[in-house]
């Protein structure tokens, strides 16, 4: 008996307890209504305390339930109404009023190391509870809190399944430090390393691929709620991790009670919101033809458009883009029936989307527990790409006496089948390819086999390589196997302090691999290719030990709670990569069918000691005050430089509270909030500090390797992390009971020392260098208003979210006038400059086409100009167009203001949710346009390149360039031309369920059954002609935001769902 | 509460204090970094391999961009895809560009971080324990590879800053554009101690490593350009008599990929596909059609050799085109690694003609017979003393060989600046430049860091 686990004891225990029940029964009937209106409450859950049995009230506020005889009390609880507990006795009728608790004052917040009431908050916290993530078909948490919290802003950059999406609390504080808040899930703070998990695979890369999501492994059904520590007093508990905000995730614990197994599940179909509007094969052909002529024609200008390839070669020799492809011809000739390959239809589909997730949850008074498992499968809207997870959770809690151990454990499986679908199509992005191919190609050869005649075409066309060959063919599958876990024990020491150990990990195993079959042609070169395989592992492991001590005790009206604790935490990872090639055939794609090229491994690690203190103290649940300090010292930061001190302190006046407001009736919350608040980010590199030498190495002796090495990186001793300083001013209002609840914030945020990759004169031998320089401003206002009534039977509640950032870089280096940097083609250029936002548009301006020569000669222009060029605007006045000087700002990725409304109505068994948001004031550089709205003709084009100018005749629009492949004017220069308004208004979600009335389910055992049918993403407002208009190519970089060089189109989602539960 | 409890839980507590700083400082484990570098020999070794190693760039030998500056520039070649990149390199072609382009930029940092990276094991020599021969060695090494970037520097841009000794970022800002004299001072300097340290030759397992005889034929390039003929001719003089190097008997010899680093080379950038990281793609490649001025190929003789070694032919498998002097078969991964030849026997002979004649024009003197020495190995017959009358025929006569001769090698745009002829070859191939063309524009990121109109100003029309 020794031998048996502990595990095994635990399991037993909790199959006993999972049996427990049978006994003799009663009924006991009643009504339930509302306290002041006295109307029947529908949907009310009655439950027998201490067991599973229970039931809802049904339309006329009725309910009937079996009550074993040694039962006591009913629990009756209802979403905005205070739960009531009631003795039964011996009574068979028990009428219950319950009472309204709209804005739920009692709500426990939780803050960091600890947990308050609402009521007691004196910082910025935005909320958001689980039900409102569970009941929506998203397959991470944050697509849910899209738009529901002021100040939050949730980018979709993507809609590639699994991928990263980009939150920001309270604008971009940081340059070249990450913006992503600290998550921290059932107090584990988790590290956003793993984003770029394992690397980049694309050859010929350099375009980096979108981050995948390290928060897609938890199931967003297991989350009880969600709190965002917004402002710097509420985040200074997180010390040098805090700047960016904090966002706190509590997973969903049992209550004592008999087991409740709850299913919930959806079927959807997604399809694209949108598709951009191409030329048919026929414009597409007689543009080439024109854009050929024009070249032509500049070089010799008595050429003919009926002139043939030989006359056009010996009039302009070696220049094969005057000549035309003998493939247009038939098009030009109009013959009727000619392939016609629409390539978005080719590489999009409307892809099922499934979730099931099955829970059990309940317990006694000292032992509770909640389990569940969900399989989720997300197929993309772009073939072959899709993303699987399977994930379990377990966590638990026991009391014994005084202590109290505790226990999550959330072990994933994730499955993300890659395509490299984003970036540019000379990357082999398929979605950029499929907008580039031309359409005249057919996908496949009348023999079944893939049709690469786009590719090494020659006559000066663009390559392109059949998309739909790179989508299907190339194989990029990762899996991450996850376990996040915590362990707690808890113990009450003397009466009000108690001390508690928490353990804490984050393990992560990542693999990936990728094959690129012979079959698959190379962009610019036909037949075969290479094959080439790549195996690539990383594994992190990230734990966490906090010792901390509570106290907490009342002196009369004098509350007092404190918490001083001393945490370690610590992260290591270890990557390793294999490739291979000369694969004999393409039959085993794994390594071993091929020869190793070429492999390595590599491991970083980082480490973070903080000591902390919190103390808050009331009067009287009137006056409050707290403050908090921190202590952080990391590896990462320079020796000079090991420790940060991170004070905070807020202040409360709960007006309402006061005698002389007892008679303000109509005012049920007052409350005016101070806060102010240091914290840092620590996501800088793991090394910056210390000059690192690259392995550079060099050739002697015909094929001898000498190996070299040589710093890559300057060393700087005083490398530390970003300072932010926030001051907040908040006033809370709450009206009519808080049927009408305000919550107003203002705050000014300064992120000083901001870790700058400064440009140092290149004599140095570097280009730049990491220091800790410069400064920006964050402020902004926030609006949270929700207001909740009823109406007869029909109760309805609206939740509105207003927020402006003003983002204003204060000062960089004193030689740093400005970061002027480049994006995804040498052309286009940001600025960060004192005085703007970060990453401000920098590029020169054009204002329509030259429509003749008489134009160009009284205009500056560049020297190859002709008409039907774009004219751009000499900004420096000099008489010549300099695209290094003529530029100028032209506004920023950052919205000016960002609102987000929720409808809820609920009437008899039928629910209703409408949400929607919008962000607005910001602008996408849709530099993809530069390909496929630059009238060459090499690649296909949109449609507004049929207004193009044509001669003076026909000059367009007056705003599109001239056909020409070779290309005169600097047609080619990115400027406003292709900077784009990227406001938007989305539809983000419309749902209608029905809950079916009870007496139909209690035959078959179950409690509650509510289906629903749901619309995601229906409608989007928008003048941006991209498939986006959150689109970032490089998510990551605060200096180079909001490019669009071809993106994943977000799914409008169309699913069916249903939650049980018995 | 039990004390049994609380006593493990401090003891962690203790512990983990008592070993915060080991706790706190983690050196990278994956990543050499400087604080425990440079201190032996092998260390240095190292350190002087990826001095080299930056010359293998891609802004450099290794790929295009230098070749912009110094080849496309010319009359040879020509930009033929205006609209790749938005047109940075067509511009450069063209004198169009302006001092944002990246091109130029890429390669003064690229200059800059192989000085840098010299002047870094300089200064770090004196402290490491070994052999003085082994010390001499290493210093002429670095000197050499450092006076081979300052060459190109000061051909390139004019003034530019001077930097000897590695210093920090924040020192690094002092050092201003120095007059044109004094960086070719320290070049001078370089080579010759590059000249008595380095041997003659390497065993046959080090070829590639710098010798004295391409540190005394840069020597000479270096007296050549600055019109200091008599030093010049001195220079190189020595570097024929040294009879190291020979003329192979056909040029497709010189650059026959089996053949690498033969006795013809006295210095180039090595490459190899034995190991991927130091393959290349083709040098000189175009994927749409031919970029070789058409006047430059009708210039060739009847039976010239040479002709042979720029026509362009296509890789199987690829839609790309290729010189053949820079054609191989491709490896496994579609690169090749064809070495690029900075300074090979036949550019010696070239400039001791040039030097010599500008000495004094003499009808039959020794720099008729270096001069045919490479004429008549094309296949021509030799030049006869009545051919060329007089020091102007025999000074076109000199350049016209070189064009031939060197074509994609990155010396014509050099070549047509020293002997003052940009100007005219360029309107030949109807391009008018203005002497403000003759300086390409300092990096405006660099004019704008610095922020010093006085001590760093950008070159005049830019």
């Amino acid at each position: 008996m020794k031998l048996v686990p502990r595990g095994a004891a635990l399991a037993v225990l909790l199959l006993t307890l999972l049996a427990t029940g049978l006994s003799a029964q009663r009924s006991v009937t009643g009504t339930v209504t509302d306290a002041e209106s006295g109307e029947a409450l529908i949907g009310v859950s009655v439950t027998v305390e201490g067991t599973s049995t229970g039931t809802i009230t049904d339309l006329d506020g009725t309910y009937t339930v079996s009550v074993p005889e040694s039962a006591e009390d009913l629990l009756f609880s209802y979403l905005g109404f205070r739960s009531q507990t009631l003795s039964v006795g011996t009574q068979s009728v028990l009428d219950v009023q319950l009472q309204p608790d709209a804005a739920n004052l009692e709500e426990v917040i939780v803050i960091g190391y600890g947990q308050t009431r609402k009521q007691d908050l004196s910082t910025a916290v935005s909320t958001i509870s689980g039900s409102e993530i569970s009941d929506q078909p998203v397959t991470s948490f944050e697509q849910a809190m899209v738009g529901k919290l002021a100040g939050v802003q949730v980018l979709q950059t993507s809609g590639s399944p699994g991928a990263g999406l980009s939150v920001r609390v309270r604008g971009v504080g940081s340059i070249t430090a990450g913006n992503e808040p600290l998550y921290v899930i059932d107090g584990v703070p988790l590290s956003n390393d793993n984003a770029r998990a394992t690397g980049e695979v694309n050859p010929g890369g350099g375009y980096a691929e979108q981050p995948i999501n390290v928060l897609s492994t938890i199931n967003p059904a297991d989350i009880e709620s969600i709190q965002v520590l917004k402002d710097a007093s509420a985040a200074a508990i997180y010390g040098s991790r805090g700047s960016n905000g904090v966002v706190l995730i509590t997973t969903k614990k049992g209550s004592a009670g008999a087991p409740t197994v709850a299913y919930s599940g959806y079927y959807g179909r997604q399809e694209t919101t949108t598709r951009y509007d191409m030329l048919n094969a026929y414009e597409w052909a007689q543009l080439n033809f024109e854009g050929r002529n024009n070249g032509y024609r500049d070089r010799y200008p008595e050429g003919q458009d009926s002139d043939t390839n030989e006359e056009r070669a010996a009039n302009v020799p070696g220049q094969p883009a005057v000549l035309i492809p003998p493939q247009i011809q038939p098009y030009l000739a109009g013959e009727a029936g000619l392939t016609d390959t629409d390539w978005q239809d080719e590489i999009f589909r409307n892809a099922p989307i499934q979730s099931h997730s099955l829970s059990v949850s309940g317990g006694t008074a000292d032992l509770r527990y909640y389990a569940s498992a969900e399989y989720m499968d997300q197929q993309g809207i772009v073939i072959s790409s899709g993303f699987k997870r399977y994930s379990g959770r377990f966590n638990m809690d026991l009391t014994r006496g005084r202590l109290k151990v505790g226990l999550n454990l959330n072990p994933t499986l994730t499955d993300h089948d890659l395509v490299n679908s984003e970036g540019p199509w000379f990357d082999h992005g398929v979605i950029g390819l499929a907008l580039h191919s031309s359409p005249i190609w057919p996908v496949y050869n009348p023999d079944g086999t893939y049709n690469y005649g786009g590719n090494a075409w020659g006559y000066a066309m663009t390559d392109a390589v059949n998309p739909i060959a790179l989508a299907n063919e190339i194989q990029d599958d990762m899996q991450q196997l996850r376990l996040i876990g915590n362990l707690y024990a808890q113990i009450d020491l003397v009466d009000h302090l108690s001390y508690r150990l928490n353990l804490g990990t984050d393990l992560n195993q990542f693999d990936r691999d990728y094959y690129w079959p012979s079959s698959v042609e190379e962009r610019g070169q036909s037949g075969p290719r290479t094959p080439v395989g790549i195996a690539r592992t990383r594994n992190s492991r990230n734990w966490l030990v906090e010792h901390l001590l509570n106290y907490d005790q009342s002196f009369g009206n004098h509350n007092l709670s404190a918490v001083a604790g001393f945490t370690a935490q610590q992260e290591t990872f270890n990557a390793k990569e294999l490739y291979a090639t000369n694969y004999p055939n393409d039959l085993v794609p794994t390594l071993n069918a091929g020869q190793i090229t070429d492999g390595g491994s590599f491991r970083e690690e980082w480490s973070l000691l903080s000591v902390l203190g919190r103390a808050q103290y009331n009067f009287n649940n009137r006056y409050y005050l707290s403050a908090a300090l921190r202590a952080d010292g990391s590896s990462r930061f320079g020796p000079n430089n090991k420790w940060g001190y991170f004070p905070s302190a807020s202040a409360a006046w709960r007006v309402s509270g006061e005698p002389f407001m007892q008679d303000v009736e109509a005012v049920s919350n007052l409350k005016l909030r101070l806060s102010y608040g240091n914290t840092g980010n620590f996501q800088i590199p793991n090394y910056g500090s210390v000059g690192l030498l690259g392995f550079t190495d060099y050739v002697v002796g015909g094929d001898n390797l000498a190996v070299g090495l040589a710093p890559s990186t300057p060393s700087n001793p005083n490398l530390s992390w970003e300072r932010t300083t926030m001051v907040d001013v908040g006033l809370d209002l709450g009206f009519f009971n808080d049927a009408v609840y305000l919550e107003l914030d203002y705050y000014t945020a300064n992120t000083r020392d901001l870790l700058l990759d400064v440009p140092v004169p290149m004599s140095s031998g570097f280009v730049s260098e990491l220091r800790n320089i410069g400064e920006v401003n964050n402020r902004g206002f926030e609006a949270a208003l929700t207001v909740q009534n009823r109406l007869g039977g029909l109760e309805w509640s609206l939740t509105g979210n207003f927020a402006t950032n003003r983002n204003e870089v204060i000062s960089l280096a004193d030689n740093v006038p400005q970061i002027i940097v480049g994006g995804g083609t040498g052309s286009a250029q940001w600025i960060t400059t004192p005085g703007e936002p970060i990453g401000s548009y920098y590029n020169p301006v054009y204002d329509g086409v030259f429509m003749n020569q008489a134009e160009i000669d009284a205009y500056p222009h560049v020297p190859n100009a002709r008409p039907g060029d774009l004219r751009f605007l000499d900004l420096d006045g000099d008489g010549e167009i300099n695209f290094a000087a003529d530029r100028e700002i032209q506004g920023n990725y950052l919205p000016d203001y960002t609102a987000g409304a929720t409808l809820n109505l609920r009437f008899r068994g039928f629910d209703f949710n409408a949400a929607v948001q919008g962000a607005y004031g910001q602008e996408v550089l849709h530099l993809f346009r530069r390909y496929i709205y630059n009238q060459e003709g090499n690649m296909n084009l949109m449609r507004g390149a049929l207004d193009r100018w044509q001669s003076e005749a026909m000059p367009g629009d007056g705003k599109t360039n001239r056909a020409n492949r070779l290309q005169t004017g600097s047609n080619g220069q990115t400027s406003n031309w292709h900077l784009e308004d990227a406001s938007y208004t989305r539809i983000r979600n419309l749902t209608l369920g029905y809950t079916l009335p009870v007496p139909v389910l209690e035959r078959v055992g179950i409690t509650k059954t509510r289906a629903y049918f749901s619309v995601q993403n229906p409608f989007t407002f928008t003048q941006y002609l991209g498939y986006n208009p959150e689109v970032n190519s490089r998510p990551d970089s605060a200096l180079n935001p909001g490019e669009d060089y071809a993106s994943y189109p977000l799914a409008r989602i169309y699913s069916f769902g249903l939650n049980l539960s018995f | 509460m039990n004390i049994r409890y609380l006593f493990p839980s401090l003891l962690v507590l203790f512990l983990l204090q008592a070993c915060g700083d080991d706790f706190l400082n983690l050196t990278p484990v994956s990543a050499p970094n400087v604080t425990n570098f440079y201190q032996t020999e092998n260390d240095v070794r190292n350190a002087v391999n990826a001095a080299y190693s930056t010359l293998q760039s891609g802004d450099l030998y290794g790929g295009r961009d230098l070749s912009d500056l110094t080849e496309y520039r010319g009359d040879i070649a020509f930009d033929n895809d205006p609209s790749a990149s938005s047109g940075i390199r067509f511009n450069i072609d063209r004198f169009l560009a302006g001092s944002t382009n990246e091109i130029i930029e890429d390669v003064w940092q690229r200059l800059y971080q192989t000085i840098y990276r010299c002047n870094l094991v300089l200064d770090r020599l004196p402290e490491v324990v070994m052999s003085t021969e082994a010390a001499q060695q290493y210093e002429g090494e670095l000197r050499f590879v450092r006076a081979l970037a300052y060459f190109h520097a000061v051909q390139l841009w004019g003034p530019v800053p001077l930097v000897l000794t590695a210093d920090d970022t924040e020192t690094s800002r002092l050092h201003l554009r120095q007059p044109v004299p004094e960086v070719y001072a320290a070049i001078e300097q370089d080579l010759d101690f590059a000249a008595t340290a380095l041997p003659a030759s390497w065993p046959a397992a080090e070829t590639g490593r710098a010798t004295a005889g391409a540190s005394r034929g840069l020597l000479g390039k270096v007296y050549l350009t600055q019109g200091d003929y008599g030093r010049a001719a001195g220079a190189l003089e020595t570097v024929v008599e040294s009879q190291v190097y020979r003329l192979l008997p056909s040029v497709a010899e010189v650059f026959d990929p089996a053949n690498e680093y033969n006795e013809e080379i006295l210095f180039a950038v090595v490459f190899t596909t034995a190991n991927t990281a130091e393959e290349h793609g083709y040098f000189f490649n175009s994927a749409i059609g031919d970029f070789i001025e058409p006047t430059y190929r009708s210039s060739f003789r009847e039976g010239d050799e040479r002709a042979a070694t720029i026509e362009l032919i296509t890789p199987p498998g690829t839609a790309t085109l290729v010189p053949a002097k820079y054609f191989e078969e491709r490896s496994t991964t579609g690169n090749v690694g064809t070495d690029f030849p900075v300074l090979r026997y036949a550019d010696v002979l070239l400039m001791l003609a040039e030097a010599l004649n500008e000495e004094g024009y003499s009808p039959d003197g020794p720099a008729l017979g270096y001069l045919n020495a490479v004429h008549t190995r094309a296949g021509l017959p030799a030049y006869t003393p009545a051919e060329l009358p007089d020091q102007l025929a025999f000074r076109n006569a000199v350049l016209q060989e070189r064009c031939w001769e060197l074509p994609l090698e990155n010396h014509r745009w050099y070549d047509l600046l020293r002997t003052g002829r940009a100007s005219s070859a360029l309107a030949a191939v109807g391009i008018d430049i203005s002497n403000d063309d003759l300086l390409f524009p300092i990096p405006n990121s660099q004019v704008l860091i610095y922020d010093n109109p006085d001590g760093f100003a950008q070159n005049p029309g830019y």
